[in-house]
């Protein structure tokens, strides 16, 4: 059960890990990038300071086990990754009991609010971007995060029903736009946008 | 799994759910089922992230209060990136609220159901949208669709360029990995030569020793491992596929607070209930979390397909022997 840790993956580990998600080697890339991309997120969502690494070790320990001819239940991968990954996050918990540091205490306080100039030029941008959107996708967005708390969620019930999708579908596409917003507004910020 | 009551501001205990995960306020068996699901289901995953998102914007209006208010500062806006995106959540806030850009009225036009495929998925890579720049202020259908034109062009070179890097990066990565790989394999194969030598001078030696059983006794152990440790409390057992040809079965299970017995026990239950393998001597790794076992298996003795039981007990230091609980493993074989 051992993991050398610290090692990092062979090429026969890669190759094997690739020719376990699928057969294809293009979409085998693929399924590694998004099974690393949810891994990431998984990782900071627990509080990790450095989720990337830990993602990499992850995407590793199973490539390496995989190198070593163990085979791993195929209809259910996901379980697999989920276990090497819980392993890896309190390996972290471990070293940094060991540092005397709780993960907690790792973590700063909330760095300060913006100035007010930089919440305006923020702002500015955020207009720029939601004119990129398009009316209808403006309005969507828009109306979904308009409102208090409970205005707000009789809003969206009843834009999910005028648009005749579900609350859920709803929530992932207005997400969606959020974030090529939220992208939009960081590349306006730092190109010097809507000085 | 426990579902709680729903009081968050969301549709449901569903989103509740999500939230308390996030927030870090699940138990360590139910925050592993969401995650197993988000890991496994793109829908659910980026439910996640809508959630998360739907924080930033209640902390953006100050909705967040007490231990959630702390645990939503600590854990997820404590870093640049995290203060990035409350910044955001708290213009977009005060935009839809109070938008000085035109918004459509609240049952404007509705946006069609193509537009939801046509637009990125958040997994993609995220290609950012042009933010209009000098072009701002131009008014009239021919400059928005010039200025339409442009963005296209530019985004498409943008892409463009990003591909042909990218595919440059890959080509020499791949080359990097074909090296090794060749290297690697090649001093496989000496050393497997090395070990064959070594086997058949072994079993030159010994008198029931042929050529085909050195050979035989140099291929190793064909092993399958199962982690157990992920499997949700109370929900159904873990389903193993076990293939002709399987020599061992690892076993992994992960004892939380098992740093308090200073041995541990193993014993495999078939289908009847009856004991049908035990181990007094499981691999052990020990941490602050507890201890994680390894249980290498003969596969033989998954004989047949069924529902097996996993039951794990621990010695203490002073010699009680508690048993620690069982996990169910629906084994199917060929």
């Amino acid at each position: 059960m051992t993991d050398s840790g610290g090692k990092g993956p062979t090429a026969e580990a890669l190759d094997s890990l690739l020719a376990f998600l699928d057969p294809d080697r293009r979409r085998a890339a693929e399924e590694h990038e998004r099974i690393h991309r949810r891994l990431v997120n998984l990782f900071r969502w627990r509080g990790c300071a450095d989720p990337e690494s830990l993602a990499d070790e992850t995407m590793d320990r199973v490539g390496r086990r995989l190198g070593e001819g163990v085979e791993i239940h195929a209809s259910d991968p996901y379980r697999y990754f989920t276990g090497v990954a819980h392993r890896v996050f309190h390996e972290l918990l471990r070293r940094e009991a060991r540092d005397r540091r709780t993960l907690e205490g790792v973590r700063r306080e909330p760095p300060p609010e913006a100035p007010t100039a930089e919440q305006e030029r923020r702002l500015a941008c955020l207009d720029q971007c939601l004119e990129g959107l398009g009316d209808e996708s403006k309005g969507l967005v828009l109306r979904f995060y308009q409102g208090e708390k409970g205005e707000r969620i009789a809003g969206r019930k009843r834009l999910a029903a005028d648009l005749g999708i579900t609350t859920n579908a709803l929530r992932i596409r207005a997400y969606r736009f959020r974030a090529r917003l939220e992208s939009c507004v960081r590349g306006c910020l730092s190109g010097g946008g809507s000085k | 799994m426990s579902y709680p009551r729903d009081t968050g501001p969301g549709d449901g205990t569903r989103d509740n759910l999500l939230r308390r995960y996030l927030l870090g306020q699940l138990d360590a068996e139910d925050a592993a089922a969401v995650e197993l699901e988000a890991l496994a289901d793109g829908e659910r995953f980026e439910l996640l992230l809508a959630a998360e998102a739907e924080l930033y914007d209640e902390h953006a209006r100050g909705e967040l209060t007490g231990e959630d208010l702390r645990r939503f500062e600590t854990r997820l806006a404590s870093d640049p990136e995290g203060a990035a995106r409350r910044d955001f959540a708290a213009a977009l806030a005060r935009r839809a609220d109070h938008g000085s850009t035109a918004a459509p009225e609240a049952d404007g036009p509705a946006v069609p159901e193509a537009d939801g495929p046509a637009a990125p998925k958040s997994e993609a890579p995220a290609v950012p949208l042009e933010f209009p720049g000098a072009e701002r202020g131009a008014t009239g259908r021919s400059r928005s669709v010039h200025r339409g034109l442009a963005l296209a062009a530019t985004l498409l070179l943008a892409v463009g360029a990003w591909l042909g890097v990218r595919v440059l990066q890959l080509d020499q990565a791949t080359d990097r990995l074909e090296a090794e790989r060749a290297a690697l394999l090649a001093e496989r194969a000496a050393l497997t030569q090395e070990l064959a030598d070594l086997k058949g001078a072994e079993g030159a030696g010994t008198p029931e020793g042929g050529l085909s059983e050195g050979a035989k006794a140099a291929a190793p152990p064909v092993t399958v491992s199962f982690l157990v440790a992920a499997a949700v409390r109370g929900g159904p057992a873990s389903v193993f596929d076990i293939g002709d040809g399987v020599d061992v079965v690892e076993l992994q299970v992960e004892v939380e607070g098992g740093d308090v017995y200073v041995a541990f026990g193993v014993e495999l239950r078939g289908p009847r209930g009856v004991a049908v393998w035990s181990s007094r001597d499981p691999g052990v790794e020990r941490g602050p979390w507890g201890a994680a076992l390894t249980a290498p298996v003969p596969a033989p003795v998954f004989g047949s397909s069924g529902r097996y039981r996993l039951a794990v007990e621990g010695r203490r230091g002073d010699g009680v022997v508690e048993e620690i609980g069982t996990y169910a493993l629906e084994i199917r074989r060929p």
